[in-house]
């Protein structure tokens, strides 16, 4: 499986949603699609899920144009709105039903997806009665049962609240290791746990394209952060005037310390706050979080 | 002149020959009216102004079940 | 094909779940049964409430033929309340699937739009001819009872006439059901349109062959005079076509994905 997607771009009236927008994404990986809110990742997971059409540029799975390789992609929306009047059963099999999955097949199928996104015991239950948690692993459901190699999901967890966010999270967990997933998230905190590959897009572009760890890696400058109980102002002046140190920066009791070189320095550091007797609370390296690179990388550019 | 007509008017119909052919009409309002009763209690948390949709259905009887059915059973807050 | 079936089953179980299929045959039976029995019984409480006081009676309407009654039904309940009752129930024939987004999410599975609008409007057509025949044809029994009978020819004739213009009714109401984004709207254009063909009716004989709400007239035509209209074959083949213009233009539609979608 390989999903390419080429110079894709996507207008409406008063904005361009997606702005000349090109990825690959190989199989097996799990990439997450993030952006802050109104940056495009709803356009473009509709884009890959052909339910828009580009303007320009072209989505291609394995070589052949989205439209024709429906069977291939399992679509979760943002809100999975399913027919109230059905039943979770009755859902997916109209579902699967217009995959073409045999009803043979479905009749192993269903009891297999549903246990495995934990609805077990609910399949004759009317989807209107649903919570949104449920009606969004059923939605993961309906996305997994034709097996498809590209799964999409748009906001999958979002709308959840914590218990919701947590059973979705697991499911997706799980799900990962059998399929390609792209899911589109504004909340880094949920993306980090699962996926392994980011995808930052604003204003339609895309912004940055690295792994987890490279990110991390990158963005990693050498820096210490202390907590003191009482001001000791005069010490923090002192530090500054070290040659090592480069930069130091005081709010409240909380100390940034960039220095030259992390592995040397910070011993040397803390052996000098214990000789002035320095009330520390906390003592560690500071590595940005991947919710600050993201700040930074959205809010700056 | 008379100017009030009763019931005791109505009398002179032929009750024998009317009651077949005005019963089925009776009938049939009569079901409309109940399956829309049945039908808005059984949906009735998940409608709105069911007090309201009750009172049309009970006094504009077959125009109101009719109504009900037709623009009544709307589900309320579904995402 | 397939995907054909599955869809038309799917609506036929929407129309189990929401009782569709018991009050909306109802309500047809019942628009059947009150023109008859009102033109019958009419008379005699005009005479009786008014009798005292020298309304005059035209002895005609106690003449009424079997024929007359029942293209009475035809023209003024079917095809005012009917045909109202009609749009209304099908304003969100595609509007609501739009509006929750299960248009978007059906068509991210290998399904055809020509399948999914046929699947509508097949479903929802042959449900409706068979409401308005049980009506129709309840009334004909109330009628022939009442009044007197029709040959079964000019009966047969007539409903098949009149369910040619309920075809175009539901294609029509699906279009703009498909193009609209508000019920309101939906319900209010297409009454609007519906109606105002069918008022047009009888203003020009030009007009009339293309005007598929003519297919009402000839039908009536009939069950009272026992004629049809020369112009039959050229309104019939007209009112397929726009029937069939209708769901192709939503097809486009549909298929240009100009729908909205949030």
């Amino acid at each position: 499986m390989k999903l390419e997607i080429k110079n894709v771009t996507k207008s409406f009236k008063t904005k361009t949603a997606v702005n000349h927008f090109s990825m690959e994404i190989q199989s097996g990986e799990c990439v997450a699609l993030a952006g802050p809110n109104g940056a495009g990742k709803s356009t473009l997971i509709k884009l890959i899920s052909d339910i828009m059409n580009p303007d320009q540029g072209e989505v291609l799975l394995n070589g052949k144009n989205i439209s024709k390789m429906k069977k291939e992609i399992g679509y979760l929306p943002q809100y999975p709105n399913f027919f109230p009047w059905m039943t979770a059963n009755e859902t997916l099999n109209f579902m699967g039903r217009l995959s073409d999955i045999g009803k043979n097949d479905l009749e192993r199928g269903i009891p297999w997806v549903l246990s495995k996104v934990g609805l077990s015991g609910e399949e004759n239950s009317k989807v209107g009665t649903f919570s949104g948690g449920m009606k969004q692993r059923l939605g993961i459901a309906q996305a997994l049962l034709h097996k498809p190699s590209l799964i999409l999901m748009d906001e999958p967890v979002s709308s959840l609240d914590p218990i919701g966010r947590r059973e979705v999270l697991n499911i997706i967990n799980e799900i990962k290791e059998e399929t390609t997933i792209l899911l589109s998230t504004h909340i880094l905190g949920d993306a980090e746990e699962i996926c392994e590959r980011f995808v930052i897009i604003k204003d339609g572009r895309k912004i940055e394209d690295a792994t987890m760890i490279d990110l991390l890696k990158r963005n990693n400058k050498d820096k210490l952060y202390f907590e003191i109980t009482e001001k000791v102002k005069d010490w923090v002046r002192e530090i500054g005037a070290f040659d090592y140190v480069k930069n130091v920066d005081l709010t409240g009791n909380r100390v940034k310390v960039e220095v030259d070189n992390i592995g040397l320095n910070k011993d040397m550091l803390l052996k000098n706050a214990l000789k002035n007797n320095v009330n520390l609370v906390q003592f560690k390296i500071d590595s940005e979080s991947l919710e600050e690179i993201f700040l930074k990388l959205v809010v700056d550019k | 002149m008379k100017l009030h007509y009763g019931l005791d008017d109505l009398s002179e119909f032929d009750i024998v020959a009317f009651l077949p052919i005005i019963l089925p009409i009776v009938a049939i309002g009569l079901i409309l009216v109940l399956t829309a009763l049945i039908d808005l209690y059984r949906h009735r948390e998940r409608r709105e102004n069911v007090l309201m949709w009750a009172l049309i259905i009970i006094f504009a009887n077959t125009i109101g079940s009719i109504l009900y059915f037709v623009i009544g059973r709307k589900e309320s807050g579904g995402r | 094909m397939n995907q054909f079936t599955v869809l038309v089953k799917k609506e036929l179980i929407q129309l189990v779940r929401e009782i569709k299929l018991v009050w909306f045959p109802l309500v047809f039976i019942f628009l059947g049964i009150t023109q008859p029995v009102v033109s019958y019984y009419m008379p005699s409480i005009l005479e009786m409430l008014g009798g005292g006081q020298g309304i005059s009676i035209d002895p005609s309407m106690m003449a009424q033929s079997g024929g007359e009654v029942l293209a009475s039904t035809l023209g003024s309940q079917f095809d005012q309340l009917g045909v109202m009752i009609i749009v209304i129930s099908l304003m969100g024939i595609v509007q609501s699937d739009k509006a929750s987004g299960m248009l978007a999410f059906i068509l991210t599975r290998p399904v055809k739009v020509g399948s999914y609008l046929s699947g509508k409007v097949f479903s929802h057509y042959v449900f409706i001819a068979f409401s308005v025949a049980v009506g129709y044809i309840v009334s004909y029994i109330y009628t022939q009872f009442l009044f007197t009978g029709i040959p079964l020819e000019d009966l047969s004739i007539a409903l098949l006439l009149y369910l040619l213009w309920v075809l175009f009714i539901v294609s029509f109401t699906t279009m703009i059901s498909t193009i609209f984004n508000s019920q309101g709207v939906i319900a209010l254009l297409s009454i609007a349109i519906l109606l105002g063909c069918r008022v047009i009716v009888g203003l020009n004989p030009f007009l009339d062959t293309i005007n598929p709400a003519s297919m009402s007239t000839y039908g009536m035509e009939l069950l009272v005079g026992g004629v049809l209209n020369s112009n039959v074959f050229w309104s019939i083949l007209i009112t397929l076509i726009l029937s069939a213009l209708a769901i192709n233009i939503s097809n486009t539609w549909i298929s240009r994905k100009k729908y909205r979608i949030d």
